[in-house]
């Protein structure tokens, strides 16, 4: 049985047809429908203690599956878990970006209304896995030893270390893994820099005892003075970007990359209310957009706040509930104990979007001790109910029309969506609850559109007038020929 | 001396141009690089920096004319230190420009100042660096390579950017690129970063703190490279730049001895007859 190995997609909104990978590849048969929709892993760090937990929401048949991850260091039977998909919907859950809404107070008849609520996407929904028997041929001397062979869960689990990445992929393909030619020379940095694989597969009788449809996602833990993800990996055979979402739990404070920049993602604008409509959508074009605003070489914060038991406010407001015990549990954070002051523990969600050409290095880490809060948040205003005949109610109604142009300007500077009919409900007030009028008119040609609709800051002819500033400046600072006093 | 010398020699003084182009930088990462503006943070740096330096120069009966430095190491504090509180950007400030006066061999201090602040400030805990904050776009790079081009024509310590980034440049090229098999672009991604270059135009070439000769800067920048290389490489350490000229620094007043030249001086002394 041939595998092949094959990208797996994984943006969390992102409905597209992009080819993508995790920190490892799969290894699959190379038909379309066998990609993945999302690629996340949880990050712990403490001190040189790392646990990657790795989920994927592999599409084809479970037979055809396999992964290499690349890691430091032979695991132990005891370093290698099986983890429950669940923490990974919680934590996504807990922690993705929220539309928030508000509710306007009629001003005719003044009583406070406070209601909140938040409009949540839905995940993929995970695909059938169907069962077959596969053989896989002995090891051959190629220079890979295995170093340790485990069957944890529904896994088969290999840890090689090989002498040379030729060897490897003679090996791997000797044993029924087709790799992709780019493969081998993606492997031998790894290999000289003495880097151990972790390959798995499922082992499909366990899989059929445990009944499940589905993959679990893998922990591994080991201690390490790298704190990375290997990227470069998943990326031997990928042709479009690839999204992954790190969830990090760490002791200080946020996770920060090192070798990439760190964007904030917009937060607290204020948006049209039908965008309660499309908010996933909404989502992934605000993405899109900034996403190319940053050169494509940017790592995005979506989230960042203190979940430690006895942090009182956990988010503001929660989408779903905040990790709890047993979610640190199952994620490795081994230092939460309980309600005590000793179990600081720090959340930080980060989103990447990348390409071989601009993440050649892979992801490096830091724990840094930024403790402070970020969530990416959104605002729709719901307008006040009933009468609005009064004096104040004339006033507020004019002040709506006001708001309501700034939140459809909001609109196409974060998503770039425009519509006609938008200024219906800039004006027209007391047509409002018409049913998808608004519906988006969504830019297809981005990013050659983007900088159409934008009004958001400094554009990019700004960025070069700062050079040429500077260059006066050296000029008029430059030394003189001659000192004329002597 | 009359007025008019005095302004000219005034003018004369590198340090206006670094400061006006440290000044760029940091206005160009608040602007287009979304640093994480904290003016409390900000202001804490200048104003503890520069008390601190007036406090020492009034004790040691010194011309205030040195306070021009302590804007520079405040400014550099801005650029690459960051803080969970105000307190250690305070602390931070307080040790920076303290150690030029206190951590001194045969007149010369020993730590290039901002660098000092920053190890201490790490070591606390509570601070650290952002090497990923300049991003790797072209803008960017060229308003740092401009700004070089400036300041090293002025102070004369290009030799040193040369030097440091030349050796650095061989040994990741040899190691990543024809021992590792890594391509082309990941040595270029680690050396398109804003912190490694301005670390070697504006940090390492500090006339005060390298050694005065030719020779010995070449020999400094060179070992300041290689333990910066072994730290990055081997130890996975992302700060291992700042950290190899802390250790370098040690041998400074050694180098110094062994390769006699005159000390660098700010404003050049004029002979009015």
């Amino acid at each position: 049985m041939k595998r092949r190995i094959t990208a797996i997609f994984m943006a969390m909104l992102i409905i597209s047809t992009d080819v993508s990978a995790f920190c490892g590849f799969y290894v699959a048969k190379a038909s379309t429908d066998l990609f993945n929709e999302k690629s996340e892993v949880i990050l712990v760090r403490d001190g040189d203690h790392t646990v990657i937990t790795m989920s994927n929401d592999f599409k084809g048949d479970v037979k055809d599956f396999a992964m290499v991850v690349p890691v430091p260091v032979v695991l132990r039977e005891d370093q290698i878990k099986v983890v429950e998909r669940e923490i990974f919907d919680r934590l996504d859950a807990y922690s993705a970006p929220r539309l928030v809404e508000y509710h306007d107070a009629n001003p005719c008849e003044p009583i406070v209304q406070y209601d909140m609520e938040m409009a949540k996407r839905s995940n993929a929904p995970m695909s059938m896995m169907i069962r077959e028997e596969s053989a896989e041929e002995d090891a051959a001397d190629y220079g890979v030893t295995i170093e340790a062979q485990y069957t944890i869960g529904e896994y088969d689990i290999l840890l090689l270390s090989a002498e040379e990445s030729d060897g490897l992929e003679t090996w791997l393909t000797r044993n029924g893994y087709q790799i992709p030619a780019k493969a081998a020379e993606v492997l031998e940095p790894y290999i000289l820099n003495d880097t151990k694989f972790f390959v798995v597969k499922v082992n499909l009788d366990k899989q059929q005892q445990k009944g499940f449809d589905y993959l679990r996602p893998i922990q591994i833990s080991f201690e390490s003075d790298r704190f990375m993800l290997p990227i470069r990996l998943g990326m031997a055979n990928a042709n479009g970007p690839q999204d992954l979402i790190v969830y990090a739990f760490t002791r200080k404070g946020r996770v920060e990359p090192v070798n990439y920049r760190t964007v904030k993602m917009p937060t607290a604008n204020k948006v049209p209310l039908f965008v309660n409509r499309y908010f996933g959508e909404f989502y992934q074009d605000l993405f899109h957009r900034a996403y190319h605003k940053e050169g494509r070489s940017a790592v995005f914060l979506e989230y960042a706040w203190n979940v430690s038991p006895m942090q009182g406010v956990k988010c503001d407001p929660c989408v779903s509930p905040p990790p709890v015990f047993g979610d640190f549990a199952t994620a490795g954070v081994n230092w939460v104990t309980g309600m005590n002051y000793e179990s600081q523990v720090f959340f930080t969600r980060l989103h990447v979007r990348y390409t071989k050409d601009r993440f050649p290095q892979d992801l490096q880490f830091q724990v840094t001790p930024n403790s402070e809060h970020f969530q990416a948040r959104y605002i729709i205003t719901h307008p006040a109910k009933g009468d609005l005949s009064c004096e104040a109610g004339e006033r507020y109604v004019r002040d709506l029309e006001n708001r309501r142009n700034l939140e459809v300007k909001e609109l196409s500077a974060l998503a770039g969506w425009t519509n006609p009919n938008y200024a219906d409900y800039v004006t027209e007030f007391s047509k409002r609850f018409k049913p998808d009028k608004y519906a988006p008119q969504r830019n297809s040609f981005l990013p050659a559109a983007i900088l159409q609709g934008t009004d958001d800051g400094m554009s990019d002819w700004a960025k070069w007038i700062f050079p040429l500033v500077v260059l006066v400046g050296v000029l008029v600072l430059r030394p003189k020929r001659k000192r004329e006093i002597y | 001396m009359n007025l008019v010398s005095t302004i000219s020699q005034e003018r004369n003084d590198p340090r206006y141009l670094q400061l006006f182009l440290l000044g760029s930088f940091l206005a160009y990462g608040l602007l287009f690089l979304q640093w994480s503006a904290r003016l409390d943070v900000f202001a804490v740096a200048f104003v503890s920096s520069v008390a601190t330096q007036v406090a020492w120069v009034k004790w040691k009966s010194q011309p205030l004319s040195s306070v021009k430095s302590a804007l520079i190491s405040a400014l550099g504090l801005c650029l690459l230190l960051r803080v969970d509180s105000v307190w250690v950007m305070a602390l931070a400030g307080v040790a920076t420009i303290s150690s030029k006066f206190l951590i001194r061999y045969e007149g010369k201090h020993v730590f290039n100042p901002t660098n000092f602040g920053i190890i201490l400030a790490i070591l606390s805990g509570h601070a650290w660096i952002s090497p990923g904050q300049w991003g790797h776009e072209l803008t960017t790079m060229g308003l740092i390579g401009l700004g070089a081009v400036g300041i090293l024509l002025r102070v004369k310590r290009w030799d040193l950017s040369v030097t440091f980034l030349l050796v650095l440049f061989g040994l990741e090229s040899l190691r990543l690129v024809a021992y590792l098999g890594w391509d082309w672009p990941v040595v270029f991604h680690r050396f398109n970063s804003g912190t490694i270059l301005l670390f070697a135009f504006f940090m390492i070439t500090d006339p005060k703190t390298s050694p005065n000769s030719r020779k010995g800067r070449i020999l400094w920048a060179s070992m300041i490279a290689l333990l910066s290389f072994f730290l990055g490489q081997f130890f996975y350490l992302y700060q291992a730049p700042l950290i190899a000229l802390f250790i370098i620094s040690f041998t400074t007043p050694l180098i110094d001895k062994v390769f006699k030249a005159e000390r660098f001086k700010w404003i050049p002394k004029t002979q009015n007859i």
